[in-house]
């Protein structure tokens, strides 16, 4: 009976030995799942002075695209330049899974060593808090890296109320509208719509045609956004952003609320593919890239996709135009809308891992680097003085280019101005309810009771 | 029943719950705490910042936001429709699959299937029957039926209601498990007893199938009930609560306002909301059945 009981005893420790070591091994477990460059096992624990430095990285470089290869042989030259660091990339393609894991690291304050955050305004508290280090002083430490990169690019990270540079860009380039030409053409349409009254003109001679006018998928709501974000530059300037951001301005200012009036506009005029509200990014693309839809509004990310015969069976017919000025508003003309992407450094990183951290952050923006994605790649990178063999790029790139130097008042999302982390996805939201019925009265209130209720 | 009557033998007991209760602890106990915690203090989710204690602001927040509001009413059909649907529709397949008539096994399969499969999944199958040019409106389009092909998930009128119908087509297997177990333990007697009487088949289900299943047909409605309070993964695979908001239950924009708007103490707000509801849900049909239970 007594030896029954000590076996009892004896099972019972047993499984809750092993319950907490079960515990205790998800972190471990859960560490070996992330994709890492460096695939060496049984690195030992932090506080082992012989462990090798890890540098994780939280990046939007993931898939298979020519940009996201470059970017890898870019993390393996560096590990094979140091042997003693493991790479941990947890990049993510998909916004909501970016966005998940980083809202994970703030909270938890275990931040990656290289991260960017959407936004600028609300960068403030990154700051506050330590999250981001000032690069300026790195810039300027290295004249050859650090004056490269183009002026506007890199002030546009200067934070309202701090001092310092708090990203390195590492994209750029026009938001503008790629467009089939021949399409334009058949449909008796000879030159690119300049204003917004020739580009309703367009629109109706292309309905007439039987060719969606404009590629819109509006489930996922940031081709919205983006279509309002160039609307919203070309009627108010760029400026009027950072006024909705500093509370000089409303959402629901009659002038604001006229940007919204001119999507509802567009869809009166039945500019997008009547099932567009319901329809996702790629399968816009797809229509667009297809020749079924005449044009559409992104970024030069999607310049290698547009010129390549295999993806793009109409390649040779898209053109890159800016969005249709306001004849009432020949001022804002070139106020345009630019991505502008950061690499941002963790700002509570010291000594090696700093080290080591800074001169990765280089690797991934030199000027040879810059050189490979745009000839390899098609992509951006707001670095000057980068010797681009011409005839290994394709004339959208440099059509791109060429108009992205002509902006005179850059912004990327007008909500990027605005400290409220909400504010993206409310305004992309209200966008999004326009197609559903709601007026642009609605949608301005919805997005300014945002900021009403966060005060 | 065991009698315990030495210490030795309660704290054998005890030792053999301790794996359990560590991993409640665990797992249950500390992030239900911390959620009370977090629903009474501001906190914009950087790790360092300061904790503000706010007391119930958070919660009078959530109830002024109309989102909030729909998402309850939202949740409000998720829970009438399932509960109207499951039991009913689960029961007469149990019945009709224990009269064991020809290939009733197949049939037996084909309605358990949907539970087998994640959520997830099921999400994002019906994701693609009723996307804008998914298979419905396809078949639509080919069968001369294109005024009724709309986007299902986007129009205010059916986004809501489809994915209440999927709920309700992905839980009917499972309830019908359930009650086919309840049906296997009713005694032959009764059914002979009342063909004795004259008893049609009709009078039979309601007078002698009914009542005996009546422990496991609330049990089922309690189940229903919790269930559909907590459905997240279906609405998050199907639309992510969208668009804009409208498909959005406590479940979805609790993960909204925590993650994606830095709002952790409302986050939390909802979900200690959430779990109310499912405490009152639980403790109110409890009451419910002991009160069957004590009428038998």
């Amino acid at each position: 009976m007594k030896l029954k009981k000590i076996a009892m005893l004896g099972m019972a420790l047993a499984l809750s030995i092993g319950a907490l070591a079960a515990c205790g091994s998800g972190n471990k477990a859960g560490g070996d799942t992330q994709s890492s460059v460096d695939s060496s096992k049984g690195v030992k624990g932090v506080s082992d002075s012989n462990e090798k430095i890890k540098i994780r990285l939280l990046t939007r470089m993931a898939g298979t695209s020519d940009i996201v290869k470059i970017y890898n042989s870019i993390l393996d030259e560096f590990k094979a330049k140091h042997p003693e660091v493991e790479i941990i990339d947890d990049s993510q393609g998909d916004e909501s899974a970016f966005n998940n894991i980083l809202s994970t690291d703030m909270a938890s304050g275990k931040m990656a060593n290289i991260y960017r955050v959407q936004g600028v305004a609300n960068l403030q508290k990154y700051i506050d808090n330590g999250f981001l280090l000032d690069v300026k002083p790195y810039l300027d430490a290295d004249p050859e890296w650090g004056k490269s990169f183009a002026p506007g690019a890199l002030s546009y990270y200067s934070v309202p109320g701090k001092e310092g540079t708090y990203a390195v860009p590492m994209e750029s380039g026009l938001i503008g509208v790629y467009y089939h030409e021949n399409i334009l053409k058949d449909a008796g349409i000879d030159t690119f719509p300049q204003t917004w009254d020739d580009l309703l003109v367009a629109i109706e001679k292309l309905n007439a045609k039987g060719v969606t006018p404009i590629a819109l998928g509006e489930s996922s709501n940031y081709m919205g956004g983006h279509l309002h974000d160039q609307i919203f530059y070309k009627w108010l300037g760029t400026e009027a952003a950072k006024e909705l951001g500093n509370r000089s301005k409303k959402w629901t200012d009659p002038d604001v609320v006229q940007t919204l009036q001119y999507i509802k506009d567009l869809i009166d005029a039945k500019a997008f593919d009547p099932n567009a509200v319901g329809m996702q990014d790629d399968i816009a693309m797809t229509a667009f890239q297809n020749g079924e839809a005449a044009m559409v509004v992104t970024g030069p990310w999607m310049i290698g996709r547009f010129v390549d015969p295999e993806k793009t069976p109409v390649h040779d017919d898209i053109k890159l135009a800016k969005f249709p000025y306001f004849k009432d508003k020949p001022e804002f003309k070139n106020n345009d809308m630019q991505v502008i992407s950061p690499y941002m450094i963790n700002g509570k990183l010291e000594g090696k891992e700093l080290e080591l951290t800074i001169e990765l952050v280089k690797m991934l923006t030199s000027k040879e680097a810059a050189k490979r994605y745009a000839e390899e790649a098609q992509f951006i990178m707001p670095i000057e003085g980068v010797d681009i063999d011409e005839s290994k790029v394709s004339p959208l790139f440099i059509e791109s280019m060429k108009l992205g130097a002509t902006s005179e008042g850059i912004g990327v999302d007008v909500f990027d101005f605005d400290e409220l982390t909400s504010m993206q996805d409310r305004t992309r939201n209200s966008i999004m309810s326009l197609f559903t019925g709601a007026s642009a009265e609605e949608a301005a209130a919805e997005i300014q009771a945002e900021i009403d209720n966060a005060k | 029943m065991i009698k315990l009557k030495t210490a030795k033998a309660k704290f054998t007991i005890f030792l053999f719950i301790l794996p359990a209760l560590l991993l409640y602890t665990i797992f249950q106990l500390i992030p239900i705490i911390g959620g009370i915690y977090f629903s009474f203090v501001e906190w914009d989710g950087l790790a360092g910042t300061k904790l503000t204690f706010v007391g119930f602001e958070n919660y009078v927040s959530a109830f002024h936001n109309k989102q909030f509001i729909l998402s309850l009413s939202n949740m409000a059909r998720m829970v009438i429709f399932s509960v109207l649907f499951h039991t009913p529709i689960a029961l007469l397949l149990a019945v009709a699959v224990n009269a064991k008539l020809k290939g009733y096994r197949l049939f037996k399969t084909i309605f358990f299937v949907p539970t087998v499969f994640p959520m997830t999944a099921i999400g994002l199958m019906w994701y693609f029957v009723f996307m804008p040019t998914g298979a419905l409106n396809t078949l639509l389009k080919n069968i001369g039926l294109k005024q009724f092909a709309i986007p299902w998930l986007v129009n205010k009128a059916t986004a809501m209601n489809t994915i209440v119908g999927v709920n309700v087509w992905a839980g009917i297997g499972y309830y019908m498990v359930i009650i086919l177990a309840g049906l296997t333990v009713i005694p032959k007697d009764l059914y002979e007893a009342a063909s004795i009487d004259g008893a049609n088949p009709v009078q039979m289900f309601f007078n002698v199938t009914i009542p005996m299943l009546k422990p496991t047909l609330i049990m089922c409605i309690v189940m229903d009930i919790i269930g559909s309070v907590k459905v997240f993964d279906l609405v998050y695979a199907m639309t992510s609560g969208g668009p804009n908001g409208l498909t959005n239950l406590p479940t979805t924009l609790m993960i909204s306002e925590a993650f994606k708007y830095s709002h952790y103490g409302v986050g939390s707000a909802i979900g200690i909301i959430i779990m109310l509801i499912c405490l009152v849900g639980t403790v109110g049909s409890n009451k419910l059945l002991n009160k069957g239970r004590r009428a038998e």
